[in-house]
C-alpha cells in the first residue's frame, strides 16, 4: 500500500478515534449522538479545531512567555541562568501541554476498537502495523509539529545556531518522553476508570485520578501567567543555596538540555562542573527519548491491536446483592457513573475552578487599603452560588445513560431531586471552605467574614432543590429528567440564572443588615435566619412542584 | 380484576395520531401478546401504561391502580423490559442489581438466593462484574430481564424480549414466562416473533395505526379473518392489510437479486 493511501486511511481511523473519544468524555454524549447525529459531528469538528488552536495558542504564548524572559528580562537573572532556567520551564510546559489536552483522545485511541476492522482486511501485519503508526501520527502532528518548530525558531533568531540545533533535540526528546508518558498514563487511566473492583481505594483512585486530570487541564490554561514566577524562583533558589544547585540540577530532566543550551551561548559563564553535567543529563536523557520513542511504538501496536484487558484476574467473585436505603443507592450509583469519565469528574473540581477564578480578582478587590471588606466576600460567594446551579444541572446528566433501567423502577422525581442535591451540596460545602481559605490570606477586614460561607454552607439545599425543581418544571413538565447540558445549552443558563437568584437571598439579607445596622453579627445572624426559613420553604414547598 | 386495563387510549403526536382509541384488557394469570407493524403504537401503549407519557384521554390502570394518578406504585407491582437497551453503561450488572433492589427495598437474603439461581440458570456469572458496555446485546437483554423479574411482579411487561438472546437464554426465559403465569403472575408482551406469540401467549391483540384490529386467540383470529388452519404470520398480514405489501416487495427483491 501506498504512504499516501496509508496516509488517507489513517485520517479516517484517527477521526474515529476522535469520535470515540468525545463519547467517552462525558455520557451525555451517549445520548446525544443518537438525538442528533449531524450536530455532534458538527461538534466533534469543531472541537477537534478548537483544540488544534488552543494547543497550538497554549505553545506560542508558553514558548514567547520563556524566550522573551529568557532574552530580555534583566530583572530575574544573569543571561545564562536565564537561559538555562527559560529554556528548561518551556520544556516542563511543553510537556504538561501535550500530555494534559491529548489524555482523553489518547484513552479513546484505546477504547475506540478503530483498528479492528483494519486487522480483518487483506493487509499484512505490516501493513496495519504503518496504519496504526499513522493513525496516532495523525492525532499528534499539531502539537509535536508545533512544538518542534516554534521554540528552535525562537532560539535561531534569539541565541543562533547552536542553541536552536540543541533546542530541537531538547524539544524532540522532551515531545517523545511525553507521548511515552501519555500512553503509559492513559493506558493506566483507562483500565482504572473501566475497571470494576467495588474496593474503596480503587474508588478513590479512580476520584483522584480524575481529579488530578481535571486540574490539570484547567492549570494547563493558566500557565502563561506563572512562568516568570517560575523562572525566577528557580534562579533565587540558586542565589539562596550557591551555585551547586545549578550543577545538580544540570542532571535533572529537562534542566540538562536547558544548561546544555546555555553552556552552548554563553560557555565562559558557566563552570565546568555544570557544563560536564549537562553533557551528560542531556545524553542520558536523549538515550531515554529515542527508548521511549522505541517502547511507545511497541506498547501502541500491543494496545490497538490488542486492547486494554479491564477484567480482574482469578475466580469469579460470588453473586450476592448489597441492599441500602434508596436515597443512599441512588448517590451511590451515581458517585460511581461521576467516578468513571474525566467529563462526570469536572463537579468535584468545581471548587478548585472557582479558587482559580476568584483568586485574582479577590487580590484585586482588596483595593489600596489591602482588606477584603464584606462586600467582595459576598460577590465571591454569589459567584460560587450560580457555579452551584451549573454542578446540579451537571448531575443530571449522568442518568441519560441509564433511561430504560428508571422507566421501570418506582421511584419519585422528589426521591431523584433530593438525590441529586444532596450530592451538589458535596461540591457546595467545599467552595465554601476554599472561599473560606482564600478569605483568610486576602486580610479579611474583620475575621467574622470568614462566617459568612460557614452559614451559607446549608444553604446548598435550597439550591439544589430549586435548580432541580426549575429543570424538571420546564423540561419533564415535572417529572424527573436527565438533561445533556452539552446539547440543551439553555438549560445550563436556566441553572445557573436560578443558582443566582435564589443563593443571593441570604447574601441581600446580610447586605441590607449590615448597610443599616453596621453590625457583623446581626448581619449574620439575618443571613442564618434567612438559610434556615428557605431551607424550610423549600423542603416543604418544591417537592409539590413535582409530579411522578 | 384485570391485570390490566386500558380503556379509550388516546395519544397524539402533533397530527400523528398513535394509539386512537384503544381499549383493551389482559386478565390475571394470562399471557398477552401485542403484535403489530413498526410505528403501530405498541411502546406508545406501553409507555402510556407505565406512567411515562400522558394520554390525551382515555385511562390506563394495573390492578386497578390507574398509571397516571400513581406511577410510582404501578412500577412497584411491575417488571418491565423495554424496546431500547439504555443502561447504565459504566455500571457493572452487580452493580446495577444492587442499585435496582435498593430502590425496591427488597429483602437481602431472599433476593441474594434469588440472584444466584437467575445467574446460574441463564449463564450469566462470568459477566457479572464486567461493565455492562462490554456486553453483547444478548447479556444486556438478559441483565434487563433479571432485573424486571428480581422483585417477583405481579404483571410482567416486555417490548421486545426475545429478540437478542440466544436460543438456551430464549427457551430459558419462555419457560419463566410460562412459570411466571402459572404461579397467577400476567405478562404483556410486544413482539415481532410471530413463533412466540403462537406458542406462548393465551390471547393475541393486533394493532394497526393506533388501532385494535383484532383479538383473541388463535382460533378465534382464524374465525376473524376466515382463515383456517392459517398460521399466526399470515393472519398477522391480511390483519394488517400488508399482504400485498410484502409480495411485491418479495419480487422487487427477486429481481435485485438475481441480477
Amino acid at each position: 500500500m501506498k504512504i499516501s493511501e496509508s496516509w488517507r486511511l489513517a485520517g479516517i481511523i484517527s477521526g474515529e478515534v476522535r469520535f470515540q473519544a468525545f463519547l467517552e468524555a462525558n455520557p451525555s454524549n451517549l445520548a446525544r449522538v443518537k438525538e442528533d447525529p449531524a450536530k455532534i459531528s458538527r461538534a466533534i469538528k469543531s472541537q477537534s479545531r478548537i483544540s488544534i488552536v488552543m494547543t497550538g495558542f497554549i505553545l506560542i504564548l508558553i514558548a514567547v512567555i520563556s524566550l522573551a524572559a529568557s532574552a530580555f528580562d534583566n530583572e530575574i537573572g544573569s543571561p545564562d541562568a536565564r537561559l538555562a532556567v527559560g529554556f528548561a520551564v518551556y520544556l516542563t510546559l511543553s510537556f504538561v501541554v501535550v500530555f494534559f489536552l491529548n489524555l482523553t483522545t489518547t484513552s479513546g485511541l484505546f477504547s475506540s476498537g478503530a483498528m479492528r476492522l483494519p486487522s480483518t482486511l487483506p493487509l499484512t501485519r505490516e501493513q496495519v502495523e504503518q496504519l496504526n503508526f499513522l493513525s496516532f501520527v495523525r492525532i499528534f502532528i499539531g502539537p509535536v509539529a508545533l512544538s518542534l518548530i516554534l521554540f528552535p525558531v525562537g532560539c535561531l533568531i534569539l541565541f543562533g545556531p547552536l542553541v536552536a540545533l540543541v533546542s530541537l533535540i531538547a524539544c524532540a526528546s522532551t515531545v517523545s518522553i511525553a507521548i511515552g508518558a501519555l500512553i503509559r498514563v492513559a493506558k493506566w487511566f483507562h483500565k482504572k476508570t473501566h475497571q470494576t473492583d467495588e474496593s474503596r481505594i480503587s474508588s478513590m483512585v479512580r476520584v483522584a485520578a480524575s481529579i488530578g486530570i481535571v486540574i490539570g487541564m484547567i492549570s494547563v490554561y493558566s500557565l502563561g501567567s506563572y512562568m516568570p514566577d517560575l523562572m525566577r524562583f528557580i534562579i533565587n533558589l540558586s542565589v539562596d543555596v550557591g551555585p551547586g544547585v545549578f550543577t545538580i540540577l544540570a542532571l535533572v530532566f529537562p534542566f540538562s538540555f536547558g544548561f546544555m543550551a546555555a553552556s552552548a551561548a554563553f560557555g565562559s559563564l558557566i563552570p565546568l562542573t555544570t557544563i560536564l553535567a549537562s553533557i551528560a543529563g542531556t545524553a542520558f536523557y536523549t538515550v531515554i527519548a529515542v527508548l521511549s520513542f522505541r517502547s511507545s511504538g511497541r506498547s501502541l501496536r500491543a494496545v490497538t491491536l490488542g486492547g486494554i484487558s479491564t477484567s480482574k484476574q482469578g475466580l469469579l467473585r460470588e453473586v450476592a446483592v448489597d441492599i441500602v436505603s434508596p436515597l443512599r443507592s441512588m448517590v451511590r450509583k451515581d458517585l460511581k457513573l461521576a467516578t468513571r469519565n474525566i467529563g462526570s469528574a469536572f463537579i468535584f473540581a468545581i471548587p478548585i475552578f472557582l479558587i482559580i477564578m476568584l483568586f485574582p480578582m479577590l487580590q484585586y478587590w482588596r483595593g489600596p487599603f489591602g482588606f477584603l471588606r464584606s462586600m467582595s466576600a459576598l460577590t465571591a460567594i454569589e459567584y460560587a452560588n450560580l457555579f452551584g446551579g451549573i454542578s446540579l444541572v451537571s448531575i443530571l446528566m449522568f442518568d441519560t445513560q441509564g433511561a430504560s433501567v428508571h422507566e421501570g423502577l418506582p421511584v419519585s422525581s422528589k426521591l431523584v431531586l433530593r438525590t441529586k442535591t444532596v450530592i451538589m451540596i458535596v461540591p457546595y460545602i467545599f467552595c465554601m471552605l476554599a472561599l473560606d481559605l482564600v478569605i483568610l490570606i486576602n486580610s479579611p477586614i474583620s475575621p467574622l467574614l470568614l462566617l459568612i460561607p460557614i452559614v451559607q454552607m446549608p444553604y446548598g439545599y435550597v439550591i439544589g432543590m430549586a435548580v432541580g425543581g426549575a429543570v424538571f418544571k420546564i423540561r419533564g413538565g415535572g417529572r424527573a429528567v436527565a438533561v445533556n447540558v452539552t446539547s440543551d445549552q439553555a438549560m445550563g443558563f436556566v441553572s445557573a440564572f436560578v443558582g443566582a437568584l435564589i443563593g443571593i437571598v441570604p447574601l441581600v439579607g446580610y447586605g441590607l443588615t449590615i448597610l443599616y445596622t453596621g453590625s457583623q453579627i446581626l448581619s449574620l445572624a439575618t443571613q442564618g435566619l434567612i438559610v434556615l426559613v428557605m431551607i424550610v420553604a423549600s423542603w416543604r414547598f418544591i417537592p409539590k412542584l413535582l409530579k411522578d | 380484576m384485570s391485570a390490566v386495563n386500558i380503556k379509550n387510549l388516546v395519544k397524539s403526536f402533533g397530527e400523528l395520531v398513535a394509539v386512537n382509541d384503544l381499549t383493551l384488557d389482559v386478565r390475571e394469570g394470562e399471557i398477552y401478546a401485542l403484535l403489530g407493524p413498526n410505528g403501530a403504537g405498541k411502546t406508545t401503549t406501553i409507555k402510556m401504561l407505565m406512567g411515562l407519557l400522558d394520554p390525551d384521554s382515555g385511562n390506563a390502570s394495573v390492578f386497578g391502580i390507574n398509571s397516571q394518578e400513581n406511577p410510582v406504585e404501578v412500577k412497584n407491582l411491575v417488571g418491565y423490559v423495554p424496546e431500547e437497551q439504555q443502561l447504565y453503561d459504566s455500571l457493572t450488572p452487580r452493580e446495577l442489581f444492587d442499585f435496582i433492589a435498593s430502590i425496591r427495598k427488597l429483602s437481602q437474603e431472599k433476593i441474594t438466593k434469588r440472584m444466584r439461581e437467575f445467574v446460574k440458570a441463564l449463564d450469566f456469572e462470568q459477566y457479572y462484574d464486567n461493565m455492562i458496555v462490554t456486553l453483547s446485546q444478548g447479556n444486556k437483554q438478559k441483565t434487563m430481564l433479571i432485573a424486571a423479574l428480581l422483585h417477583r411482579p405481579k404483571l410482567l411487561i416486555l417490548d421486545e424480549p426475545f429478540s437478542s438472546l440466544d436460543v438456551r437464554s430464549a427457551k430459558i426465559m419462555k419457560d419463566i414466562v410460562k412459570i411466571h403465569a402459572e404461579n397467577g403472575g400476567s405478562v404483556l408482551l410486544s413482539t415481532h416473533v410471530m413463533e412466540v406469540a403462537e406458542g406462548l401467549c393465551d390471547r393475541v391483540g393486533i394493532i394497526d395505526e393506533g388501532v385494535l384490529v383484532a383479538e383473541g386467540t388463535l382460533d378465534e383470529l382464524r374465525t376473524q379473518s376466515q382463515r383456517e388452519g392459517a398460521t399466526l404470520e399470515v393472519l398477522f398480514l391480511k390483519l394488517t392489510e400488508q399482504e400485498e405489501e410484502v409480495a411485491e416487495g418479495v419480487s422487487v427483491l427477486r429481481e435485485a437479486l438475481s441480477d
